[in-house]
């Protein structure tokens, strides 16, 4: 298989990978090889080449979200980095087209140093790439206010397993010419065909931008205030809750240090838009305090946005630094007529880590209703049963384990049930993937034979 | 064998039309020249009313087409020579509004207006709108991929659809999507959003409302020409600023309106009007609309109008919602011909259409949704005029030729239907079209469903 490999990619281009390697503990595979084509036409050759020896390929980015969905049979890893650069940047039409292996963070800079703005800011940004964030359908903090990339995703180039090489849609900002697969390929998790190139929508590089920071230390306060931002339409660039202990020592000075507390949930505002807008938008939002006093405000200085966010966003995380731990995300529907949720739920999600003798970092996405809970070690049966009975206890909450480490999620599903539709989208695997080689196992699991 | 009886045990007898004058009215849909005679059509009252018909026509092994009102311009409603069109104008339901949520559960033959409508007193709307928003579907729009004006600012259908009620061709209901964050899986309902009505029959939706903006601006600027006016769009596009719309008219569309009862006051002697909108807070778009109005005049422009209030924003607006109506007056037949290019190549690709126009002897006015790089030539024209429709289609053609060498593609918001389905390989190759079929099989695997549609037939193998 390597000699083959190596013969299409050069020797440089097919290794095998050590076994106690970042491989290895992402995708619990005791033994892979690694093969790093350079274009589209090597990645489906690549493709074409492991189909015929019914060899599974887990396509790779920057390995940021690995840990989402199930653990995929893995023999052939295809790392995408070799398929980096920007193709064509138009400024003028504010669109971009980069090729999947291109880092997230390169695109963002690129586009930034000519006034154009890319709003996504997903955990991980430093070594994400542009094809995993899409494959992954992933953002951080941006989330609330811009979506998820498919709402910036134009088109795309693919690569499939039985070799061939194929596009949809374009880099035209509106257009409904042929059916749009790259929609059905972004949050499929490297399932149907490996991303080789995106093109996306970008905005203008905002004016101004602010980020208010509020404590609270009493949820129905803070309930109090996500229903009265509600109410006002304003419509914030992020928009988050986190946990303050997660947010020490992140530009948080003098009194505002404060809100880093045990014990206090911060909501964060960013504001983007011209000089007055954004000014526009402060006012409002302070307005709006005294139907949800927070214990305490600020607007963050100039130099204190960066990190906070950054803090933030990495809290969000679907990745965790050391590899231990684990985030489960809830989904629920933010309101109850006029009256928030968040803080009941928070309350209640709180409680039953606490019961079950563990502790949590919580955050969340008010606006959104997606309330992350952050555990140091993955979660134990006990727990992760009280928190599956509280989720169903009502219509409308939906809990599934984002993150987790594959020796746990291992032999495990952590879309907890929650998958739906299992004939036609293995119909729609079989059509896109004819060979059932990508991520076999990472959503639906194999089936015998 | 049309299953007759089973049809009506299942809708009601009054809800199967067979007559055929009954029929004439179903033989073509908004793009008149291309039409088909069904055989009848039937008008279920619901989700399982519309799976039993489908089982019925699928087992009989009829084909069969969905049809909302029939405002579509690229025949994607036409349905097959002695087939079955299931129209659902009897599923207009709103089956629930929730406000604070922010999201409307309804049946996709509520026509879009209706659900900003139920919305507004909440101070919400629903975002995409497209000309014929007061009686085009909400299942058509779905099926298009629909968008209109606002699209530039708030994004096209795809980006309003939280979940999806779709009765597939074998007639088997799937839900999917959800109006919570993230529902794990594949994204069908958004692969289904502008698959043309040939993978699934929407029936109902649960859609995005979006907060109605505290203010709006709206300013209109005269130009001697489309070019001045394309170039003022580039301008304000590159200046950083965000409008919510950015539409041009050309001359002979402001001839057609102001000759029309929604004569809206432009003045006659402009080669084009560009409308600027802005939305948002108070503050910020009143600073928007200066800046855009200050970088148009740095421009030769004729004449510049800035709404007063709400009653003089719906006169700027008169003009451009009326300009297909008012062509209507022109000749018997309109055809709204729907492309895009890289918004940037708009001036030169604008001064070329026109040229076509020219060479074909045709009339031509166009409406340009300008900030999306989306062209709208519309050629009046009488089908009955073998001749005249032989230069029309002769000069579409050529449009969409010289769109798609300017780095642009076929259809911005029409679709492809029927019309432009052998111009597909202009735009995709083999392989392209053969993923789409596959995904197109596995749901309409014996193309029952809207058969021969956006997607061309595939190659003969070359032995």
């Amino acid at each position: 298989m390597i000699e083959r490999l190596q013969r299409l990619l050069g020797d440089a281009g097919a290794w095998e990978v050590a076994q106690d390697g970042e491989v290895a503990r992402e995708l619990g595979a005791a033994r892979a090889l690694v093969a790093a084509p350079r274009d589209q036409e090597q990645c489906a050759a690549v493709l074409r080449v492991a189909a015929e020896a019914r060899c599974a390929v887990v396509p790779w980015g920057g390995g940021q979200h690995q840990r989402l969905g199930n653990v995929p049979r893995a023999d052939l890893v295809l790392v995408t980095t070799g398929m980096a650069g920007i193709v064509t940047h138009d400024a003028a039409d504010q669109t971009i087209v980069a090729q999947a292996g291109t880092r997230l963070a390169d695109l963002v800079a690129a586009v930034r140093a000519r006034g154009q703005f890319l709003p996504l800011d997903p955990a991980g940004v430093a070594r994400a790439t542009i094809g995993g964030v899409v494959a992954a359908g992933v953002n951080g903090p941006y989330r609330s206010g811009f979506g998820l990339p498919r709402d910036f995703l134009l088109g795309a180039r693919t690569a499939h397993s039985d070799g061939a090489c194929s596009r949809s849609g374009g880099r035209l900002v509106k257009n409904v010419t042929g059916f749009d697969l790259h929609r059905l390929y972004h949050g499929s998790l490297g399932t149907l065909a490996v991303l080789c190139e995106v093109s996306l929508r970008l905005l203008p590089l905002p004016e101004r931008e602010a980020t208010l920071a509020l404590g609270f230390d009493d949820l129905e306060r803070l309930d109090g205030f996500v229903a009265a931002y509600r109410a006002s339409g304003l419509a914030a660039a992020s928009y988050v809750l986190v946990h303050g202990p997660l947010l020490a020592g992140n530009g948080l000075a003098g009194g505002a240090a404060d809100l880093a507390q045990d014990g206090m949930f911060v909501v964060l505002l960013r504001f983007h838009g011209t000089e007055r807008g954004v000014a526009e938008s402060l006012a409002r939002t302070r307005d709006l305090l005294s139907r949800g006093a927070p214990a305490a405000a600020c607007e963050a200085p100039e130099g204190a946005q960066a990190p906070l966010w950054m803090a933030c966003r990495e809290a969000f995380a679907s990745v965790s630094p050391d590899g231990g731990g684990a985030v489960l995300r809830l989904s629920f529907l933010p309101h109850a007529g006029e009256r928030s949720v968040l803080g009941g739920i928070v309350d209640s999600v709180a409680a039953l880590v606490a019961g079950a003798g563990s502790r949590a970092a919580l955050c969340a996405e008010p606006g959104l209703g997606v309330l992350r809970i952050l555990l140091p070690e993955p979660p134990g049966e006990e727990l992760l049963q009280r928190l599956l009975t509280f989720a169903r206890r009502e219509d409308g909450r939906l809990l599934v384990v984002e993150s987790a480490p594959a020796s746990w999620r291992l032999g495990r599903d952590v879309f907890l049930g929650a998958l739906p539709h299992e004939s036609l989208a293995r119909a729609l695997k079989a059509a896109l993937d004819p060979a059932g080689v990508l991520s076999p196992g990472r959503l639906y699991p194999e089936e015998a034979g | 064998m049309l299953p007759l009886e089973r049809l009506r045990r299942i809708v009601g007898a009054e809800h199967v039309l067979l007559a055929p004058e009954e029929m004439f009215a179903y033989e073509c849909d908004a793009l008149t020249w291309l039409r088909r005679r069904p055989a009848a059509v039937v008008l279920p009252g619901g989700t399982a009313e519309t799976a039993e018909v489908v089982a019925a026509l699928s087992e009989a092994a009829l084909p069969f087409v969905a049809r909302g009102a029939g405002t579509g311009l690229s025949g994607g409603a036409l349905c097959p020579e002695g087939g079955v069109v299931i129209e659902t104008a009897r599923m207009k339901r709103l089956l629930s509004l929730d406000p604070w949520n922010r999201f409307a559960l309804v049946e996709c033959g509520t026509p879009n207006a209706e659900v900003s409508r139920a919305a507004e007193p909440h101070g919400l709307f629903f975002a995409p709108d497209p000309s014929s928003q007061n009686v085009c579907t909400i299942g058509g729009n779905i099926a298009e991929n629909a968008g209109g004006p606002h699209t530039y600012k708030y994004g096209a259908t795809a980006r309003h659809v939280l979940a999806l009620t779709a009765v597939l061709p074998d007639g088997r209901v799937l839900r999917t999507g959800s109006p919570l964050a993230d529902p794990p899986g594949y994204d069908l309902a958004g692969l289904l959003v502008g698959t043309e009505g040939t993978c699934a029959i929407g029936t109902e939706a649960t859609l995005k409302l979006t907060p109605l903006p505290r203010a709006v601006e709206t300013l209109l600027f005269a130009f001697r020409g489309v070019a001045d006016a394309c170039s003022a769009v580039q301008r304000v596009i590159s200046s950083g600023l965000e409008p919510c719309t950015m539409e041009v008219m050309d001359g002979a569309t402001i001839a057609a309106v102001e000759a029309s009862v929604n004569a809206a006051g432009y003045p006659r002697d402009a080669g084009a009007v560009l409308i600027l909108e802005f939305d948002g807070g108070d503050a910020a778009v009143a600073e928007s609309a200066e800046r855009a109005e200050r970088l148009c005049r740095e421009l030769e422009v004729l004449a510049c109008e800035r709404a007063r209030d709400r009653a003089h924003r719906l006169k700027l607006w008169k003009g451009r919602k009326g300009a297909f109506g008012a062509m209507g007056r022109l000749a018997p037949d309109l055809l709204v011909q729907d492309a895009v290019v890289p918004r940037s190549r708009l001036p030169e690709v604008v001064a070329r259409v026109l040229e076509i126009g020219r060479e074909h002897g045709i009339r031509m006015s166009n409406v340009l949704h300008a900030g999306d790089g989306n062209l709208h030539p519309n050629i009046s024209y009488d089908r009955r005029d073998a001749d005249e429709t032989r230069r029309v289609l002769a000069a579409c053609a050529g449009i969409l030729q010289a769109c798609v060498e300017a780095g642009g593609t076929l259809s911005g918001e029409h679709g492809i239907g029927l019309e432009k389905r052998d111009y597909m390989s202009l735009v995709f190759g083999e392989e392209d079209l053969e993923r789409m079929r596959a995904v197109r099989d596995v749901m309409n695997g014996r193309s029952l469903l809207n058969p021969d549609k956006v997607l061309p037939a595939r190659e003969p193998k070359t032995p």
